[in-house]
């Protein structure tokens, strides 16, 4: 299996407001292969946004290496997509021609895109609501149609920045399932930012922990069990427990505890 | 559509419990320099195409002031909003024009009235076309470029200083989205910005429409001015006509909420989708 992501020795440092420089990133090495699904797991404020973006494009690392299939990355590409926690759906378009934004940018035209976009849609489930407002949508819905968003400019790698953060629980649950059969079908390699350990042992093949101040990588687990995997399943209870620990050990200097979700 | 009137009947009700005050105040008052009767200023309304004290009908002084009002607003649009919407886009213009709009902006157009007059003189659009006399002379002579420019002042700053923090104000993730999803700067711009702008940038030339409108009395008291609702109240006062003071304030405050009613019903229908995102 070849390597879609690589970084090396990445530093990110922030100018505070005080005008001091703050360690967002320390010393993080990351490699990601294809069709892998790779959980960023971590406290908030331990920079595990801060390098999806980077990864992205978005941002700049102060120091280090960012490489995807052997290309530096310099900025956004259609090759790496990128879903957001929330309200990144354009308040003013209908969710097809949400849908198609992607594709308007690269110049194809209006027959292809919507037909593209039909194709999405019904991928999650939303043939019915094209024509709707993001407005009139529920947040899972919402959630849906960004995800379709991304992958309606075909990207190779798929970045989700706490996609699900803002979801009531049910829901939660429900676009995992989604999202893990949207990723079988397709093979795309997903980095997934998430607080929630259940979420993070329930989607991920492999989950990378990070602490923060500055944030790094302390460790990294392998998930060996099948799919679908059972909240019920022992071994899923042994290793959200496990990484509830670490984390806890992790946070108790800063005070704050940890909980499973 | 019930809800509509219900609302609308509302908004009603304070200024229908002004004029019954009015009507009782001025009957106990009984003095039209203080408060004159109801029905004197209501007449005026009843007769628009009348003439009244020399100065033609209150309909043609309304007309030249939605003229006036019209021609320096449209100006001001004109610059303000391309101005603030890149001083929103780019950190470089803002950095530039801030300053300067920052130093103009607290400046009530009637402290520039004596600078104006000196600038431009009796300079109309009349003079502009090269017409010295006739009836498009004495037409187009009510429109001065002094009163043009006051006008243009009340509208400027507000459409400029709005127009910037609309597009400020467009959420980041927008960006953001727009640029992994391969956006160009100019995607970014004419698919991104503005139309995450434009609620906000409505609303702004609404304000802008606003000032404008109230600075016109401002303008119309310039010397050489002989007709607008702004003069009309001027000239009334000196001739102690009271009852046209009041005409004229009340015509400016109806076509005022009229202009705002119809930037509102605007906005609220386009940009329906606004009220609902956080």
């Amino acid at each position: 299996m070849g390597q879609v992501l690589a970084v090396r020795n990445l530093n990110k440092a922030f100018l505070s407001e005080k005008g001091t420089s703050v360690d967002a990133l320390q010393d993080i090495d990351l490699v990601v292969d294809e069709n892998e699904f790779v959980c960023l797991l971590g406290p908030s404020g331990c920079g595990k946004s801060t390098l999806l973006r980077i990864v992205a494009g978005l941002e700049h690392p102060s120091s280090g290496s960012v490489v995807y299939r052997g290309e530096a990355i310099e900025g956004p590409g259609r090759e790496r997509g990128m879903v957001f926690q929330e309200y990144s759906l354009f308040p003013w378009r209908t969710i097809l021609d949400n849908i198609g934004l992607g594709l308007e940018f690269s110049g194809i035209s209006a027959e292809k895109r919507r037909r593209r976009s039909e194709e999405y849609l019904a991928l999650v489930g939303l043939e019915r609501f094209g024509s709707a407002y993001p407005h009139e949508l529920s947040g899972g819905m919402r959630q849906r149609a960004a995800i379709a968003r991304a992958l309606a400019n075909n990207p190779d790698l798929l970045l989700m920045d706490e996609p699900f953060g803002a979801l009531d629980a049910y829901t939660r649950i429900l676009l995992q399932q989604e999202l893990l059969r949207i990723w079988q079908e397709r093979r795309k390699t997903i980095l997934f930012v998430t607080h929630g350990v259940d979420e993070a042992v329930f989607l991920a093949d492999r989950i990378v922990l990070m602490s923060s101040s500055p944030g790094r990588i302390c460790r990294t687990f392998s998930v060996d069990m099948d799919r679908p995997r059972k909240r019920k399943d022992p071994r899923f209870g042994q290793l959200t427990d496990t990484i509830l620990e670490e984390l806890n050990a992790e946070t108790l200097a800063g005070g704050e505890s940890f909980s499973p979700v | 559509m019930g809800r509509f009137f219900l609302k609308g009947a509302m908004s009603l009700i304070l200024p229908l419990c002004l004029l019954l005050a009015w009507m009782h105040l001025a009957g106990a008052i009984d003095n039209p320099m203080v408060l004159p009767p109801l029905r004197d200023v209501f007449s005026q309304f009843l007769h628009p195409g009348k003439s009244v004290i020399g100065l033609g009908s209150l309909f043609q002084n309304v007309a030249v002031s939605l003229v006036r009002v019209t021609a320096g607003y449209f100006v001001a649009v004109l610059i303000a909003l391309p101005l603030g919407i890149l001083m929103g886009a780019s950190s470089r213009a803002h950095g530039l024009f801030q300053g300067l709009i920052g130093l103009l902006r607290p400046v009530p157009p009637i402290a520039w009235v004596p600078l104006v007059l000196s600038w431009f003189g009796m300079t109309s659009f009349a003079t502009l076309v090269g017409l010295r006399s006739g009836p498009h002379y004495v037409y187009l002579s009510n429109f001065k470029m002094s009163m043009l420019f006051i006008i243009f002042l009340g509208a400027f700053f507000p459409v400029v200083t709005s127009a910037v923090h609309a597009v400020q104000s467009v959420p980041r993730t927008y960006v953001d989205s727009a640029r992994v999803l391969g956006a160009r700067r100019r995607d970014l711009f004419w698919k991104v910005l503005l139309p995450g702008a434009a609620p906000t940038l409505v609303n702004g030339l609404r304000i802008g429409m606003g000032s404008a409108w109230t600075s016109l009395v401002s303008a119309e008291m310039l010397p050489g001015s002989i007709s607008g609702v702004g003069y009309l109240i001027t000239h009334a006062y000196e001739l102690a006509r009271i009852d046209l003071v009041m005409t004229g304030m009340m015509s400016i405050g109806v076509i005022g909420a009229f202009l705002d009613m119809v930037f509102r019903l605007f906005g609220e229908e386009r940009f329906a989708w606004q009220h609902q995102v956080k």
